[in-house]
């Protein structure tokens, strides 16, 4: 008998499969696909973020490697190797950003992160013989749009039944209960460093792969997703949705990115409604969606919390 | 290149490192109020820089008040907004440093959007208080560039003074040493963080303000403003003037170099690769004096 | 038959203070070493430098004739050594069994030999040793103060240790508690375990010490068997007076 975890998430994931019968606009589609991809981004941010509680400013470098990795080698390799690229590229930064960072702790950590994919944004910016500067590149996408929309689903299905399988594992908690407490945990003999590379290396893997379908989705490259508001984005979603759950992350992907399309009139407030959402979440919040859910949960059934969803 | 064009290149990266580094020392020891005597990282730090800019443009610019004033009214209504946004915002989420980043980061990114909103991304010109220039051994320096050299001057002068020679100088440092002992001692420990934060984000505004005329004022010119002091904070050490300073003009050289010798674009990804190999390598800052567990 | 640990001549500085100057002692294998000094002598920061949480500024640490110096603390935990720190640290997010499941038990230690088994149960078993068994599915964080220094122990004996550190296991202990932790120190020390003790509460331990070594101001100024500390003039000193004791010939 699966845990219902599991059985919520395939139910979740169907609805969502056989929502193209129903949703043929295709702006609609994208928005969707979109949503479905900044999922897989979400999800992988909080294997990181939430579980080892290493709060990553800059998940953007691992997607952004494999979206750059497609420009680059779109036009030169079948779209299999192009994949296995996007996650070998996204898997050797793991290891450039997690070395340097696993020493540090807190805000260190933090604004290391942060500053990585700034790096790789000027990085961009100046080799424009390589990168194409802020123009980006073009990239021709061997799938259709609903193509694109199955394999953005089926990357996530991926995903999240790998995160959550790892999650709820003796590896997973041996992740939240270096969260906890760093030092107690190499008190129980613990390689803590083997488990933060290990982790930044299977969240970054996974958002590569989410990279090259990003890239093939927009058809385009370019430095912008190296950009602060995107590292930002992804850290308002795990917020918003439930850090350290890996299914809140992807909930909150999928409500900011809807909420932020069904904004479009008002794109210019758009970043201004993400950014009051951030700070509201974190003021009152602090569990996000999912642990509001949680709550009305508990409070309707009149069960006691005994502790967090996981 | 010939002997004279390589010479004024080195005329400029040292003429402009020591301006740069003098506007850095300022951002760095405000950024050092907050995060050595409030022990917190305040990501919307380089907002109140931005936001202080903006100011002055559009006091100058937009209502065409004379330079002074404005300059002061700016630094003071920031530093005001300043220890608004610490008692709603920061003061609540104290306990749990990584919630105060992410409110911080969204204060920040706000601020940002509603610089866009008002002044759209267009950079902004604010006029210069003091037209013309000369000519340095070659380079060319304008009178305002060097008037902003001699308020930072004056202006870290004055800071120091008061840190050393005031009582309100004495508590700060009490507090930044040991917060339980300050406490025992009857300083107001409160009021001591809120002094800091306004102190520093005055510092900040200060920075933004001295900027704003020789730089373009655009929305996003807040994020590497933070992320030098931060950089500066870690390779000279928290609490110490001369570590601050040489750390300042250090960064400020280097981001020179990068810019004159290989690409304008990649300046402050200079400063970035600083702040990430000090960390790694030298986690205690360059004079051993660390923050760094 | 060497000693099972042997530290030697540690020293360490912090920023201008010396917390410990050259201390020096043994263990010998299956001995119930008791550390107690008045408050501040650097009897915690001495467990420090022996696990690898600090490193010292002169001095080696060895274990079973091996030099741990330097290494990282999970790595010395692999060697046999387990520590529990003086103010709980447990982990909030796991449940009491999942706190032991994931301690990582080496290769070396008695622990699991002694209590018959190896591998599948043991998490059960450490916690059935320590009478917490009954609370396994609990969340950590919500455990009393007496029951999360008894996690503490169970999670060092996950480890599988050859020589368990317990720093202060007693402070803040009821007596109903404190004679649960009693019976778990006897019953370790008569599998076999070697044990280093900090502690204030000596009558329970006296009893059960070996030998005893007394910090204060950071050194050695006493290392004997329980009877002879209690009547050593320098300890009784250091503890009433609160001065530095006279250095002895």
């Amino acid at each position: 008998m699966l845990p219902s975890r599991y059985v919520v998430l395939a139910a979740g994931i169907a609805g969502l499969a056989l929502l193209p019968l129903w949703v043929t606009n295709p702006y609609y589609l994208s928005v969707l696909t979109l949503a479905a991809l900044y999922a897989i981004f979400s999800s992988t941010w909080d294997i990181l973020s939430g579980y080892i509680g290493q709060l990553n400013f800059g998940h953007a470098v691992f997607f952004g490697s494999g979206a750059y990795a497609t420009g680059f080698l779109g036009p030169h390799l079948p779209p299999v190797l192009v994949f296995a690229a996007g996650a070998i590229a996204a898997a050797v930064f793991a290891v450039l950003v997690g070395l340097p960072c696993l020493k540090l702790r807190g805000p260190y950590l933090s604004l290391t992160t942060l500053v990585f994919p700034l790096i790789l944004e000027r990085l961009a910016f100046t080799f424009r013989g390589v990168t194409g500067g802020e123009y980006g590149i073009t990239v021709a996408s061997p799938l259709s749009p609903i193509g694109l929309y199955y394999a953005s689903l089926a990357l996530l299905a991926l995903t999240l039944a790998v995160l959550l399988r790892v999650a709820n594992s003796r590896i997973g908690r041996t992740f939240k209960a270096i969260g906890d407490d760093d030092q107690a945990a190499l008190a129980a003999g613990v390689n803590t460093t083997r488990f933060k590379l290990g982790a930044f290396v299977l969240g970054a893997a996974l958002a590569g792969l989410g990279g090259v379908l990003y890239a093939y989705h927009l058809r385009h490259v370019g430095p912008e997703i190296f950009g602060l508001f995107t590292s930002f984005s992804i850290v308002i979603m795990g917020i918003v949705g439930g850090m350290g759950t890996i299914i809140g992350p992807a909930l909150g992907a999928y409500f900011l990115t809807l909420l932020g399309e069904s904004l479009r009139e008002v794109e210019t407030f758009r970043i201004l409604i993400y950014s009051s959402v951030m700070i509201i979440c974190v003021m009152l919040f602090p569990h996000g969606l999912l642990g509001l859910g949680a709550s009305l949960h508990h409070l309707v059934l009149g069960l006691r919390l005994a502790r967090e969803p996981r | 290149m010939t002997t004279s064009q390589s010479g004024r290149v080195i005329v400029d990266i040292v003429i402009f490192g020591t301006i740069w580094g003098a506007i850095y020392t300022i951002l760095a020891l405000g950024f050092t109020l907050i995060f050595g005597v409030v022990r917190i990282l305040n990501l919307a730090y380089g907002a109140m820089f931005m936001f202080a800019s903006y100011l002055i443009y559009s006091l100058v610019a937009g209502l065409g008040l004379p330079a002074v004033p404005s300059w002061l009214l700016a630094v003071g209504a920031t530093a005001l907004v300043g220890v608004a946004l610490y008692v709603a915002f920061i003061y609540p989420l104290r306990d749990t440093l990584g919630r105060v980043l992410i409110v911080t980061a969204g204060i920040a990114i706000f601020l940002q959007e509603v610089a866009v909103l008002l002044y759209s991304t267009e950079p902004r010109f604010v006029p210069t208080v003091l037209p013309g220039g000369l000519s340095i051994l070659g380079a060319r320096v304008t009178h305002q560039q060097l008037l902003t050299l001699a308020v930072a001057v004056v202006l870290v002068v004055m800071l120091h003074a008061l840190l050393t020679r005031t009582r309100f100088g004495r508590e700060l440092r009490a507090v930044a040493q040991d917060t339980e002992m300050a406490a025992l001692m009857g300083i107001p420990v409160e009021r001591t963080y809120m002094t800091a934060m306004a102190l520093s984000t005055a510092l900040a505004a200060a920075a933004g303000a001295l900027v704003a005329p020789f730089l373009t004022v655009s929305p996003e010119m807040g994020w590497s403003p933070l992320l030098v002091a931060f950089t500066i904070v870690v390779l000279g050490g928290l609490g110490s003037l001369w570590g601050t300073i040489a750390a300042a003009f250090i960064v400020a050289y280097a981001e020179m170099l990068t810019a004159f010798l290989i690409s304008p674009q990649l300046r402050d990804a200079a400063t970035f690769v600083i702040m990430v190999l000090t960390l790694v390598f030298r986690p205690h800052g360059l004079f051993g004096k660390g923050i760094v567990e | 038959m060497t000693a099972l640990l042997e530290v030697d001549t540690i020293t360490k500085r912090f920023r201008g203070l010396t917390a410990l100057t050259r201390v020096s002692f043994e263990v010998a294998r299956a001995e119930l070493l008791l550390v107690i000094g008045p408050n501040g002598a650097g009897k915690t920061t001495l467990f420090n430098v022996i696990t690898g949480f600090a490193q010292p500024d002169e001095g080696r640490v060895m274990l079973d004739g091996r030099a741990i110096t330097g290494l990282n603390p999970h790595a010395i935990v692999g060697r046999g050594l387990a520590r529990t720190f003086q103010i709980p640290r447990p982990f909030k997010s796991l449940t009491v069994a999942e706190t032991v499941d994931i301690a990582r038990p080496s290769k070396v230690g008695t622990v699991i030999g002694a209590l018959g088994n190896s591998g599948i149960g043991t998490a059960d078993q450490v916690l059935e040793l320590v009478q917490l068994k009954q609370r396994r599915d609990e969340a950590a964080g919500t455990l009393s103060q007496g029951d999360l220094k008894l996690l503490e122990v169970a999670r060092a004996l996950a480890t599988n240790p050859a020589l368990l550190l317990l720093d202060e296991p007693y402070a803040g202990l009821g007596p109903g508690e404190m004679a649960r932790l009693t019976q778990v120190i006897m019953d370790l020390h008569r599998a076999g375990l070697t044990l280093v003790i900090i502690e204030h509460k000596l009558r329970e331990l006296m009893r059960l010490a070996q030998r005893v070594v007394v910090l204060n101001y950071g050194e050695k100024i006493a290392d004997g068997s329980p009877a002879d500390i209690s009547r050593d003039p320098r300890v009784l000193q250091a503890y009433m007076s609160g001065h530095k004791a006279a250095a002895h010939a």
